[in-house]
């Protein structure tokens, strides 16, 4: 009792409580480094993503495909637990709505074809989508191009038909689309056809609220919304969606992309808009004759 | 049923990162972009708990901290709070180990269940007071409900699996130390 034996315990506690202290001091200061310059700790996520995910892209689309294919086979089953009379007409009308939704995919996929394009100097690059963000908090997925592939930080992503997102946070050999369900989402729209400008706020569901309207009572249910190009975010006249009205009367946007199976985007290539700043030279001189004559009174 | 073997402990200690790498990556994938407010349960906290409860040798603080960086990185959290608060609250659960010892297991998920919902009340709580953008507070309950629900099937595959349980009486592990 009297000569304990001594145990390794006595020497490696200490050491285990400065080892503790000082991961603590790294995860806080990791934080707080985050808090107050988050885009450096932002380029440095996306750098370790970039580093991991792409190498887990064999692992990804297999078993993402199987998930797929259990969710339709379950879905399925559902269906035929039904009545059989009602799952014949369902299975009939389910054929219309696929028939018509085919067709408007096709026809988006026509006008592509037919290089009708939004604004003569925009092409795209096509992504495959890798992961999602991982947290039901954040709305982004992750594609497959990157720096590599010439993609620039706020570029739009498309699916086939809408706008999905924007690029924010690109690494080397993949990029971050925010999508414009996440709570972090703003973009400038303009309804058509009464023209009115606003902005698209994303609030963690399918379907955003419009906000700052000038005026509401021209906004009806159905009305086109299309990204208005404010700012120079995003290139203009890119379909979002259309108006719908919730429950509680505030304006919403029904999404026109597909967010179940976003599983190719489409990233607009832009370079921003050339401002026109100057006069028209050919037409005016630079310097108008009446106010060179007062300026010229003034300098006397 | 299972020795104490240094070997042993460094497998189980691979076998955490691997879990946790494995449960980051399925929450990777892009089965569903549709934002909703269930939210899956955070295994790898729940992981964290139970094994810090039966055997805190497995799952040092470094090995903690490293990991929970690391899906904090990965899942688009603020990096290094989740962690920071999740390590305090398995460091605490460590140091009452030995008192759960000896008690019925709903003790042992009851004091889980507390420390599960402390870690993310405390970490929604600390993003609003920093005035990070945060999120709806139904997930964070749906998430805690969760979590504490996959606690119980957390340990058994522990136990199933990996032969993980209690210490028991006069167990020595590979320094001849009393566990």
């Amino acid at each position: 009792m009297a000569h304990e034996p001594l145990r390794t315990e006595d020497f490696s506690g200490p050491l285990k409580r400065l080892i503790l202290v000082v991961l603590m001091l790294v995860l806080v200061g990791v934080f707080i480094l985050w808090r107050i310059d988050s885009p450096r700790v932002e380029r440095f996520r996306i750098a370790v993503i970039d580093r991991v995910v792409p190498n887990f892209d064999w692992a990804f689309t297999p078993v993402t495909g199987a998930a797929n294919l259990i969710k339709d086979f379950q879905s399925y089953r559902k269906i035929y637990d039904q009545n059989q009379e009602l799952r014949r007409e369902l299975q009939r009308m389910e054929s219309w709505k696929e028939a018509a939704l085919q067709l408007e995919q096709e026809n988006a996929r026509l006008l592509d074809l037919n290089n009708v394009r939004l604004d003569p100097r925009l092409t795209s690059i096509s992504g495959n989508v890798l992961a999602d963000s991982g947290s039901p908090y954040r709305q982004s997925v992750l594609i497959n191009v990157g720096a590599r592939d010439g993609i620039l930080d706020g570029w739009a992503a498309m699916d086939g038909i809408g706008l999905v997102g924007r690029v924010s946070g690109v690494g080397e050999r993949s990029s971050r689309v925010l999508l414009l369900t996440d709570a972090s989402s703003r973009v400038p729209v303009t309804v058509q056809p009464s023209g009115q400008r606003g902005l698209i706020v994303g609030d963690n569901t399918l379907a955003p609220p419009i906000d700052f309207v000038e005026n509401r009572d021209l906004i009806r249910p159905g009305d086109r919304v299309v990204s208005s190009g404010d700012g120079d975010v995003f290139p203009s006249g890119v379909l979002i969606g259309h108006i719908a009205v919730d429950t509680g009367g505030r304006m919403r946007v029904r999404l026109a992309a597909d967010y179940e199976r976003l599983e190719f985007l489409r990233i607009l290539r832009n370079y921003g808009t050339e401002r026109i700043s100057d006069p028209g030279r050919m037409v005016l001189p630079e310097v108008l004759p009446e106010t060179a004559a007062t300026e010229a009174a003034a300098n006397d | 049923m299972t020795e104490n073997t240094v070997s042993r402990l460094w497998f189980m200690r691979t076998m955490f990162i691997l879990l946790s790498v494995g449960v980051i990556f399925l929450h990777l994938l892009p089965l569903s972009t549709l934002p909703g407010t269930l939210a899956a349960p955070d295994i790898i906290l729940a992981l964290a708990f139970c094994w810090a409860l039966r055997r805190p040798e497995f799952v040092p603080a470094l090995l903690i901290g490293l990991v929970m960086l690391f899906a904090d990185l990965m899942m688009s959290r603020p990096p290094g709070l989740f962690a920071a608060i999740a390590l305090v609250a398995v460091e605490m659960l460590k140091a009452r180990a030995s008192q759960l010892r000896n008690t019925p297991f709903s003790v042992e998920w009851i004091t889980a269940s507390m420390a599960i919902a402390a870690v993310i009340v405390g970490y929604r709580l600390i993003l609003m007071l920093l005035l990070v953008e945060s999120f709806a507070l139904s997930t964070a309950l749906v998430q805690i409900l969760f979590t504490i629900l996959i606690y119980p099937v957390v340990i058994g595959v522990s136990w199933v699996f990996f032969g993980l349980r209690k210490p028991t009486l006069g167990e020595v592990n590979a320094l001849g130390q009393r566990l």
